[in-house]
């Protein structure tokens, strides 16, 4: 019975410890390079809000992602819908290209795209053999191939909300809809979208946050062109040694996506979505 | 007149019949029950006539023209579906507005129906409030002043009541057959229930495997009933098989192994199986009444109380169990376990079986 107890203890405790461990601690070391280095002081902060560099970036990168939690969402809706009311075929369809995705790592998708729009990829090869276009489009290193590629990445994790929360509606509230004589569009706009918005918001959030921390893909996409906030903080830490400016810049990021998932847990409450 | 004409209407699903050449009419403004067992088609059978399936074959004729085809949202009928189906996002005013917003009535219009209809079902302190907010009993309300305020030409209702208490169900009860009268409108109603069934409807239809087994009013099915199913479907009743029967001038007599019994037929025709009696219709005696048939010994072998009557089985000489049902204030009867007493009845409350 003691011994349970102590399992039991341990276990229970495992969990809070390893957190303070590996996240707490080196959280607060990076918050105390930001207000230490190289001086003690806001100056770090100060500069996030006022540098112009910074604010470009900042403006490029919430773009991007705003964008991308767009793009994403709505591929996402159409991917949900048709993946929980379509036929049997069509949803296995559906379940391959959801879940294939997750066994291909994010460097591999990302050279995938280099390799289809770069200027002597495949896109480009086509068009030009079509003699649609004279000169190769830039593709690459551009915001367009930067969020194509994110997109490609989040659209699977978007789906499992929206798709969470279209399982959720009873299919007799939408046989009542038709049945009082509504058209599908009027159902669709009074009925079935008011129903799945909370999975809509919860997968806004999820693809918003994870976009903002994106780092690979824009790496490799954007080819050192189109930077966005993660790389940045990157660039600042281990190429121009600006501990402190890194620091806060990670700090202000934080926040942002700290203030979201209050949100999301505040306005959709999650737990709904699981059952 | 009649609404609705379903003529030899069959559902297939796969090899399984779920319907099987079912043939009914439903007049206007009445109140017809579809009764039967678990999977016996009331489900379909009011799914078709709401649109929201197609039958295989057979046609349903509303003022001449084939409308089984016809898809549910042109044909202006109410559905209480069972859980009610009400909106969780809506508040009850906007769930019960949400038909006339479909057929674009003006504002106005809109909000004198909806407080009307909310006020009949007694919702007018709720109608703020979330469908979560209410109880079984208040829900089941708005479901049906949702069905109702677009003054449908017929109103199908799916079990509305099952998921409600004893109490609250009886007074729901009443509640439907009011608003049916005041509205004057069709209702086809499903249930499980006899007693709802047997309180509430002008004509009840019987299912049993996907047929339509009878369709009378109560009096008739509970008195008169067509069939061994239905008479043993529709609450307790004595069942004696005879033979040797015989005609014999508006009276039916017949040979069973507890002795003669006889019955007063109506306009008889075909074989006869059994006779049969309900329980409440026998009487009890300690000594043998003056009556050659229909009257035999029995010995009790188990006694219920239930407050207004005495449910007794009892066994006859052959062995056969036997119900009978009688006043709690009959004193000249001593009901003991294992006391034997005298059961006749009269030959008008018998039955005759021909199956
Ligand atoms: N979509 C379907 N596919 C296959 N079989 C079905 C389908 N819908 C109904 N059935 C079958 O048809 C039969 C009749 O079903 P129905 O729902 O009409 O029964 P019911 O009389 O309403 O029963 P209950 O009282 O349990 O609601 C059942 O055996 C059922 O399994
Ligand atoms: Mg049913």
């Amino acid at each position: 019975m003691s011994s349970r107890i102590n399992i039991h203890t341990v276990a229970m405790w495992m969990l809070p410890v390893l957190l303070l461990a590996v996240y707490l601690l080196p959280l607060a070391g990076v918050f105390g390079w930001s207000v230490s280095r190289p001086e003690a002081g806001l100056e770090n902060y100060a500069r996030v809000l006022t540098d112009t560099d910074t604010l470009n970036i900042l403006w490029r990168t919430a773009r991007i992602c705003l964008t991308v939690t767009v793009v994403s969402v709505m591929l996402a809706y159409l991917m949900s819908y048709h993946w929980v009311y379509g036929s049997p075929a069509r949803k296995f369809f559906m379940e391959l290209c959801i879940f294939i995705p997750f066994w291909i790592s994010v460097l591999i998708r990302a050279f995938g795209w280099v390799v289809i729009l770069r200027n002597k990829g495949i896109v480009n090869t086509f068009l030009l053999d079509l003699n649609l276009i004279a000169e190769p489009l830039t593709l690459v290193r551009t915001e367009f191939s930067v969020i194509l590629g994110m997109v490609h990445f989040m659209v699977p994790f978007a789906v499992f909300p929206i798709a969470a929360s279209m399982r959720q509606i009873d299919a007799r509230v939408l046989l009542a809809s038709r049945g009082m004589g509504a058209t599908p569009g009027f159902t669709f706009w009074n009925v079935f979208l008011p129903l799945t918005i909370p999975g809509v918001l919860a997968s806004a959030i999820i693809v918003f946050v994870f976009a903002l921390g994106f780092f690979i893909t824009p790496a490799i996409l954007g080819g050192g062109k189109i930077v966005m906030v993660a790389e940045y903080i990157y660039i600042q830490m281990f190429q121009t040694a600006n501990w402190g400016f890194g620091a806060a810049l990670s700090i202000f990021v934080l926040a942002i996506v700290g203030a979201l998932a209050g949100l999301l847990f505040k306005v959709i409450r999650p737990e709904r979505l699981v059952n | 007149m009649s609404q609705i004409t379903a003529n030899n209407i069959c559902k297939r699903y796969g090899d399984f019949d779920a319907l099987k050449n079912v043939n009914m009419e439903i007049t206007k403004g009445e109140f017809l029950t579809f009764l039967g067992p678990s999977g016996s088609g009331k489900t379909t059978l009011l799914m078709i006539l709401a649109g929201f399936t197609v039958p295989t074959s057979g046609q349903l004729i509303k003022e001449g023209v084939d409308i089984s085809a016809m898809p549910a949202e042109e044909r202006n009928f109410g559905m209480v579906f069972q859980g009610y189906a009400l909106f969780p996002h809506m508040t009850v005013w906007q769930n019960v507005d949400y038909p006339l917003r479909i057929r674009k009535v003006d504002a106005s219009t809109r909000k004198e129906r909806v407080g009307r209809i909310i006020e009949t079902v007694g919702l007018s302190e709720h109608a703020h409030k979330k469908p979560s907010q209410l109880s079984g009993g208040q829900q089941q309300r708005v479901a049906l002043a949702r069905s109702l305020v677009f003054q449908p030409d017929m109103l199908l209702l799916d079990e509305p009541l099952s998921a409600l208490d004893r109490n609250l169900r009886e007074q729901m009860q009443v509640e439907l057959k009011r608003v049916h009268e005041e509205t004057g409108t069709t209702f086809v109603f499903v249930t499980h229930d006899q007693g709802e069934a047997l309180a509430l409807s002008d004509n009840i239809a019987i299912f049993n495997k996907g047929q339509v087994m009878q369709l009378d009013t109560p009096d008739t099915i509970y008195n008169a009933p067509n069939s061994r199913f239905i008479a043993e479907f529709l609450g307790k009743i004595n069942l004696f098989p005879v033979s040797d029967t015989a005609l014999d001038g508006g009276v039916l007599r017949g040979r069973s192994v507890d002795g003669p019994l006889s019955a007063s037929t109506g306009n008889l025709s075909g074989p006869v199986s059994a006779i049969a009696v309900r329980p409440e219709n026998m009487t009890l005696t300690s000594e043998k009444v003056d009556a050659t048939e229909n009257c035999f010994k029995a010995k009790v072998m188990q006694s219920t109380y239930q407050g207004s009557h005495i449910d007794l089985t009892l066994a006859t000489a052959s062995g056969q169990a036997i119900e009978v049902s009688t006043h709690s204030s009959h004193t000249d009867i001593d009901p003991a376990i294992g006391s034997e007493l005298w059961v006749s009845w009269s030959p008008n409350d018998s039955i005759i079986i021909a199956d």
